[in-house]
């Protein structure tokens, strides 16, 4: 390997990193990654299809409050590595950067539990002082140990694969083994699809699922078409059966709490009466947007998203806070605990300027209403976005473009790249200036729609979710049933043959739910993994499955 | 039934609606907060975030020891609760469970770490004990697939 590539490869799986920490740009996704990873070395159709493997394997691993999965980004730069630099097929490249995410699960929770605390707590100390620069810089500063936690075992592998006594000793790998790996690679995406499904988890949609399966098994449908088709019966389950559909299903007794949001609307009356001397403008806004680019970067198992919060808001109270006192003031109170959905934050960013604004204009709100509407906010509206973003949108769009790029085509993490963004960019910007500009409203009026958009949501999700069951699950079990002899020919029937005359593809979809009740019952997803891949190696070593 | 008993500072978000509901098939939440049953915007941001199908209800420990058997006949119950106090108050005014799941307390001055998401401070380690006292489980889990671990060996580890 030449010095340009492994510098290459440092810059690459360094971007991969502090995707991970930040889960802004989605970099740190298996696909990108994996991607990047080809990219440097110079073969991005091996790096491609190595990152759709692992992407599908890793659909379900997200970040769900302080909760963190194995590394994504350690999976995919591993695999990437070990498929163009160690030459392995991408069975055993997975098996490998697997044990090595899950490692790298535990990385992440001692650099954010001690170096990021430490940095953070020097953060403290700028706010303490009033010094924004500072905060500032402590904020990116996080981004150092985030870059070096996924950038330096990826090259420490890539220099051990690349050393010739460790290729021949994977090479010594019993074919078996490497085989058989290769054959659960190719099965190993139940997992990811068992843990979608156990997210979306609305039964009586269910049938959606099946229609998905169906059309994809019984026709040459695309994944564009597959999208399409969801999309439509999305549609048709929105327009005639919830538009209009207010029984509020299994939720009478709310009524009992639904009446008292007078006092909600109160204050937000006050609040949005006070709005006539505004200070704020769309120049301060966009600062802030421009701020939230890097969100997440300085997140730590002390207060989380503290520090993030207080360096996003930085420009709104720099522009209230005159006097070196009021600005610390302020900058000291929104570097409490603060955590919540990295999309849906604008949403608290944006009401909060509303109060810092009105405070600051001398009004009749104080420190601790501030607080308490972060407070307030920061869990349901990770409620709302972990399954929404997490659990629906970015497994979507991950899936489809994993699905294109399987056969190395790069449209696959660019379309992924590019939508999950756009996402991404509408929630930064509309919602900081809607709920700016709404206030507490705002929330009021998704309360009622929200249920109803998940549920559509849903229908989709389960469309795509039972196609991609059939198109990329692969299973063959080539075993002899018995033979024939017809027309001086001899037939031999093999058990795939029978199945395949029952109900083609039935293998992937009885294991995709083996998996999903496996997950009900508590198992965890790498132990499915584990005992997929040990399935692959007997399954292979009998000549049972191919 | 009554399903899962937890204890979490910040009450809804996404590990309860993305994992426990789904894993326990909750029917029902019932948030215990004396603080939260008087916030109106609270009470209407929970309710935005708990899921269709799901019943939220916001009581507090009065009316928790007076309701919840009889909610947990008709739901798949989930209660709730943001402080180990509430909790102890639950179990002095006659409530009953088995184990509660220790899933979020975050840092405040002075408070100490004991596991990743648990920050606890002397009156919480108080509560705690208290509560182990009256044979309950106390474990420490973030989500369902987590390994399990009781909150006394926590303390024990960090006192050695």
């Amino acid at each position: 390997m030449t010095i340009t590539k492994f510098i290459l490869l440092f810059v690459v799986t360094s971007i991969s990193g502090i995707g991970a920490a930040t889960e802004e740009y989605q970099t740190h996704r298996p696909l990108i990654a994996s991607t990047l990873v080809g990219l440097a070395l110079g073969d991005i159709k091996s790096g491609v299809m190595a990152g759709a493997s692992m992407e599908l394997v890793a659909l379900g691993w997200m970040t769900i409050g302080a909760s963190v999965p194995p590394d994504p980004a350690l999976a995919g730069t591993i695999a990437a590595i070990l498929t163009i630099i160690g030459k392995q097929n991408i069975g055993i490249s997975i098996s490998i950067a697997i044990p090595v995410a899950v490692a790298g699960q535990i990385l992440q929770i001692v650099q954010k539990s001690t170096i990021d605390v430490i940095i953070m707590h020097w953060a403290d100390k700028f706010a303490e002082r009033g010094n924004t620069a500072g905060i500032t810089a402590m904020h990116f500063l996080t981004g150092i140990p985030s870059a070096l936690r996924v950038a330096v075992p990826s090259l420490m592998v890539a220099y051990f694969a690349n050393v010739s006594y460790v290729q021949i000793m994977l090479n010594k790998i019993p074919k078996p083994i490497t085989s058989g790996l290769q054959v659960a690679s190719g099965f190993l995406v139940v997992v990811g699809y068992a843990m979608i499904m156990q997210l979306l988890n609305i039964k009586e949609l269910l049938p959606f699922f099946f229609i998905g399966f169906l059309a994809t098994t019984f026709s040459n449908i695309t994944l564009v078409g597959l999208a399409i088709l969801g999309g439509s019966l999305a549609a048709i389950y929105y327009f005639y059966f919830i538009k209009d559909d207010n029984r509020s299903t299994g939720r009478s007794r709310r009524a009992k709490t639904a009446d008292l949001n007078s006092d909600a609307v109160n204050v937000e009356n006050e609040l949005n009466e006070k709005k006539e001397s505004i200070k704020l403008n769309r120049k301060d806004f966009m600062k802030v947007f421009w701020r939230m680019q890097f969100y997440q970067l300085s997140w730590n198992y002390e207060r989380m998203q503290n520090l993030c919060y207080c360096y996003s808001l930085i420009p709104v109270l720099k522009k209230l806070y005159k006097t070196k006192e009021d600005l610390s003031k302020a900058l000291k109170r929104h570097m409490e605990y603060f955590n919540t959905h990295q999309f849906t934050v604008p949403v608290v960013l944006g009401v909060n300027a509303a109060m810092e604004e009105a405070m600051a204009n001398d009004e009749k709100i104080d420190n601790e209403m501030i607080t308490g509407i972060k407070v307030a906010l920061m869990g349901p509206l990770a409620g709302l976005g972990d399954p929404v973003f997490w659990g629906i949108l970015r497994p979507m769009t991950a899936a489809i473009g994993a699905g294109i790029a399987l056969g190395g085509n790069i449209a696959g993490p660019i379309i992924f790249f590019v939508i999950i963004n756009i996402i991404r960019l509408i929630m930064r910007y509309y919602g900081l200036i809607i709920s700016y500009n709404q206030g507490v409203n705002m929330m009021t009026s998704i309360k009622d729609i929200m249920p109803k958009i998940m549920k559509t949501v849903t229908v989709l999700a389960y469309t795509v979710m039972g196609g991609l069951v059939a198109k990329w699950t692969v299973i063959n079990v080539p075993i002899r049933l018995y033979s024939y002899k017809s027309n001086g020919k001899l037939i031999t029937v093999t058990v795939q043959q029978q199945l395949d005359a029952i109900m083609p593809n039935i293998l992937p979809l009885c294991f995709t739910f083996l998996i999903y009740y496996l997950l009900r019952k508590k198992v965890p997803p790498v132990l499915c993994i584990i005992g997929l891949m040990i399935l692959g190696i007997i399954g292979y070593s009998f000549g049972i499955i191919k | 039934m009554l399903k899962v008993v937890r204890l979490d500072e910040r009450l809804v978000h996404g590990q309860i609606v993305n994992n426990w509901c789904s894993s326990e098939g909750i029917t029902e939440i019932m948030v215990v907060d004396k603080n939260v049953v008087r916030d109106e915007i609270r009470k209407t941001f929970i309710e935005m975030a708990v899921p269709e199908g799901i019943n939220i209800l916001f009581c507090d420990v009065d009316e928790a020891v007076e309701i919840y058997e009889e909610e947990s006949e008709y739901e798949e119950l989930m209660i709730l609760f943001s402080n180990p106090f509430e909790i102890l108050e639950f179990l002095e005014k006659g409530g009953h469970f088995e184990k509660v799941n220790i899933g979020g307390l975050p840092y405040k001055d002075g408070k100490r770490r004991i596991s990743t998401a648990i920050y606890v401070s002397e009156s919480e380690i108080e509560a705690f004990k208290k509560i182990a006292e009256k044979n309950i489980v106390l474990d420490v889990r973030m989500l369902p697939t987590d390994k399990s671990i009781n909150v006394l060996t926590l303390l024990q580890l960090k006192e050695e």
